[in-house]
């Protein structure tokens, strides 16, 4: 089998996707590249940019000049990925289809059904989050393709090594999409790989090869990625294997809709407050205005130290623009106590972030961190797994550490040097009061880019150029069982969690799940509960545990449907599978080389096997 | 028989005469008319050339992306300067990366305004203009009052084939 001569790394972002790449047909130090990509940027206008803003905007023929739309590999383009989508398509939300990554780990939606534009009436063109997604890496695919393989019919991304970033908390579902996905945009040499994992790379990449001198044997290091949409928190731990430094991802954090667009539109709302105090009301598209205003009185804020103030401005929307125009000034105390202290706030290493609190009626919708504190998300993801970073502490070392010894910082939002610092002065305070010293900082670059070039690099490491971290499977993995407790009326029975996939299992790994058989009635549904959890590390395959609450989460159930009669025979001899009849299975569980997981069931002798499926269609209702 | 008699004689060249008249005309009138057709019907000057709104674009793009025709044209009599200048500071910052985008501007001349600046023999006076005591011959020395602009490239894509250029801003309506 031929290796491709490009390795691809693809950073699929909730506001912002990039793609990078290493020529290995350019020399034996391949250098990381970033492509520049090509989208609609104003009607009738392509150029081309580092990121793809993952926006899809969705218009109704006759909405836009015929012809706007179109880009330089076809003509009759009748819909936008990139900057207009996302600049225009705020005006009309309508027609915008926004974070469609985080509806695609959504588990309270039908994930393959026309939901997006979400709240979009009927008549609307709608589109699934697996869509969007495919559209999304479709455009990614065909700007490589026109850039890099006009000519040479090998060198098209399709026939690439693509490594495809996933967040760190996105379970065996939305994994499974994610790579569903792919393949439907024509991606057939995906492997995934998790965003923090991504940055780590890029820094090892960005020191060149001088990385063993920053970290020892020891260390923890965080990873603390805060992007447009979500927070990311992982942990890696530095240790030794046949005499050098090797990697190893220890733990992830969950999955927190939380980001610099909440802290943009923080501002937003904050100066729209200002507004009302003057009497002055804003309308939809003023208050669209003011969010970029905001944010860029934010970004000027944060590079000029010495600025103590800057305008926020909003422009009159007829022709009456400076009749109309609307200011206020956005001072560096306001910003220190939206942002800084909204969303990164001093807190004890105890801290907790509020939960999410459950009305009677919940309209569904994201479901956005209830907290905004990123600190205190952190705080309770040390805390949890305290354990595992206390049990790396280097022997020498009289006290047990159970905080990060060493911190890198990923995500748009770490631009601004100010939440750095303050995010490392709190890291610093929790280290002081365990007994530490303080946290080193892993010195990130590009950070809007880092997670798509550690990808790329990854692609190398797979071919045996550069370290590699080792991970396996990020949760451990439950079915339920129901207890054989008599049932009580309008009470659920308890349910025990069989563990199917310890945590830590290595990719392209598989094993039986021993001790239990389940039987399938041939012809109907079957369908087991699935639970994941971040937090339990120790239970090995065919563990059960009868006391899970707080510490493992139901998932979207897997099913199948076992099918009467054998296809081989013709039909005539249904060996054993009439409809209704009962097969003894055990479960068998794998971890493909690819990062996805497969449970199957096998029958008693073997011979037969059958997938069990994620059910990403029904939504688990509101939690 | 009457016919022969009318047919004979001075009548009879009357007629033969007139007949012979009548042809000669009939003939020459449809030799003429297919004359005409063979010229087709009788033709237009051609139309005069639809007018280009290429100039407009650069115009329109400052206009949808930086508001800066409804600013020229509003009246800005009855404004404080607070409100004026609130205004014209984002105006300014929209139109400017516009500018810088879509047109490549260098200066006429590279040297700092104030300084010292020699005009070469041969200067191309569109380029560079000369003022106060203008005497003799080049090359002059003299103050660099204006550095000059000269766009060096422009970068106006097409628009597309739907759209009509004359509208450098659509009517925006806001739907409930």
């Amino acid at each position: 089998m031929t290796t491709s001569r490009y390795v691809v790394g693809i950073d699929l972002g909730t506001t912002n996707s990039a793609i990078a790449y290493a020529d290995t047909g350019a020399g034996d130090q391949p250098t990381i590249n970033v492509l520049p990509i090509p989208q609609l940027v104003q009607p009738g206008a392509v150029e081309e940019r580092p990121l793809l803003p993952s926006f899809l905007y969705l218009p109704k023929p006759g909405e836009q000049p015929a012809g706007s739309l179109k880009l330089p590999w076809d003509e009759r383009r009748d819909y936008a990925v990139g900057e207009f989508a996302r600049n225009f398509g705020a005006t009309v939300p309508t027609r915008l289809v926004a974070s469609a990554k985080s509806w695609l780990c959504h588990p309270g939606i039908d994930r393959k059904a026309p939901v997006l534009p979400w709240k979009a009436p009927d008549d609307a063109r709608k589109v699934s989050p697996l869509e969007a997604t495919t559209l999304f890496l479709k455009h990614l695919c065909e700007a490589w393709n026109h850039q890099i393989a006009r000519d040479v019919l090998g060198h098209r991304l399709e026939q690439q090594d693509v490594v495809l970033t996933v967040p760190a908390s996105f379970d065996a579902a939305a994994r499974d999409l994610t790579v569903e996905a792919a393949r439907a945009a024509g991606l057939e040499h995906v492997t995934l790989l998790e965003e923090p994992q991504a940055a780590f790379y890029s820094w090892i990449e960005s020191t060149q090869d001088q990385w063993r001198k920053q970290v020892e044997v020891g260390d923890v290091v965080l990873v603390c990625d805060v992007g447009g949409g979500t927070t990311d928190l992982t942990l890696i731990a530095v240790d030794e294997q046949d005499g050098q430094l090797a990697l190893q991802r220890v733990a992830v954090g969950d999955h927190i809709l939380l980001g610099g667009d909440n802290m943009d539109l923080a501002l937003a709302h904050h100066a729209a407050r200002q507004f009302a105090r003057q009497n002055v009301k804003l309308d939809a598209g003023q208050i669209l205005q003011l969010w970029h205003s905001a944010r860029l009185a934010k970004e000027q804020l944060f590079a000029n130290p010495k600025l103590e103030s800057h305008p926020v401005t909003v422009l009159g929307r007829g022709s009456k623009v400076i009749g109309g125009t609307l200011k206020t000034e956005l001072t560096r105390a306001e910003m220190q106590q939206v942002l800084i202290d909204g969303f990164f706030p001093e807190c004890p290493p105890e801290a907790e972030p509020a939960r999410q609190r459950s009305a009677g009626f919940q309209e569904l919708g994201l479901p956005y961190a209830a907290d905004p504190a990123v600190s205190k998300h952190l705080a309770e993801f040390i805390r949890r797994h305290a354990e595992v970073i206390a049990e790396r502490t280097p022997s020498r070392k009289k006290r047990k550490l159970s905080q990060p010894t060493a911190v890198l910082f990923n995500g748009g939002v770490f631009k601004a040097s100010p939440l750095q610092e303050r995010m490392l002065a709190i890291l610093n305070q929790w280290a002081k009061a365990a007994g530490g010293v303080s946290v080193r900082v892993l010195q990130g670059t590009n950070l809007d880019l880092a997670v798509a070039r550690g990808a790329a690099y990854y692609g190398l490491v797979r071919r045996g150029k550069g370290v590699r971290i080792r991970g396996g499977a990020a949760r451990a993995y439950y079915v339920g069982i129901e207890s054989s407790l008599p049932a009580v009326p309008g009470m659920p029975p308890p349910l025990k969690a069989l563990c199917v996939v310890p945590f830590g299992m290595e990719e392209g790994t598989e094993t039986d799940v021993p001790g239990q058989e389940f039987g399938l009635i041939v012809g109907e549904q079957v369908r087991f509960r699935f639970l994941g959890s971040t937090q339990r590390r120790g239970d090995p395959v065919g563990a059960i545990v009868e006391d899970w609450e707080g510490q493992i989460e139901e998932l979207n159930p897997l099913e199948m449907t076992l099918e009467p009669a054998d296809p081989t025979s013709g039909g005539r001899k249904p060996s054993g599978r009439t409809q209704g009849s009962t097969i003894p299975v055990r479960l068998h569980s794998k971890v493909t080389p690819i990062g996805t997981l497969e449970l199957w069931c096998h029958s008693r002798d073997g011979k037969q096997k059958w997938k069990l499926e994620f059910n990403v269609r029904e939504g688990r209702g509101t939690e | 028989m009457a016919l022969d008699s009318i047919l004979s004689g001075p009548v009879a060249l009357a007629v033969g005469s007139l007949v012979g008249f009548a042809l000669g005309l009939a003939f020459a009138t449809l030799f003429l008319q297919s004359r005409a057709t063979r010229e087709s019907k009788p033709t237009l000057p051609p139309a005069p050339p639809k007018p280009t709104a290429e100039p407009l674009r650069l115009i329109g793009l400052l206009q949808r992306e930086g508001r800066l025709v409804d600013f020229l044209l509003e009246d800005v009599s009855g404004a404080t300067d607070a409100q004026l200048g609130a205004g014209v500071r984002e105006i300014h910052r929209k139109c400017q990366k516009l500018l810088k985008e879509h047109l490549v501007l260098e200066p006429v001349m590279g040297q700092d305004e104030g300084q010292q600046v020699t005009v070469p023999a041969g200067f191309d006076p569109s380029a560079v203009r000369l003022t106060g005591n203008v005497t003799g011959q080049p090359p002059f020395t003299g103050t660099l009052q204006h550095r000059g602009w000269r766009v060096k490239e422009i970068r106006l894509a097409k628009p597309p084939a739907g759209q009509d250029e004359f509208v450098i801003m659509p009517a925006e309506v806001e739907l409930a």
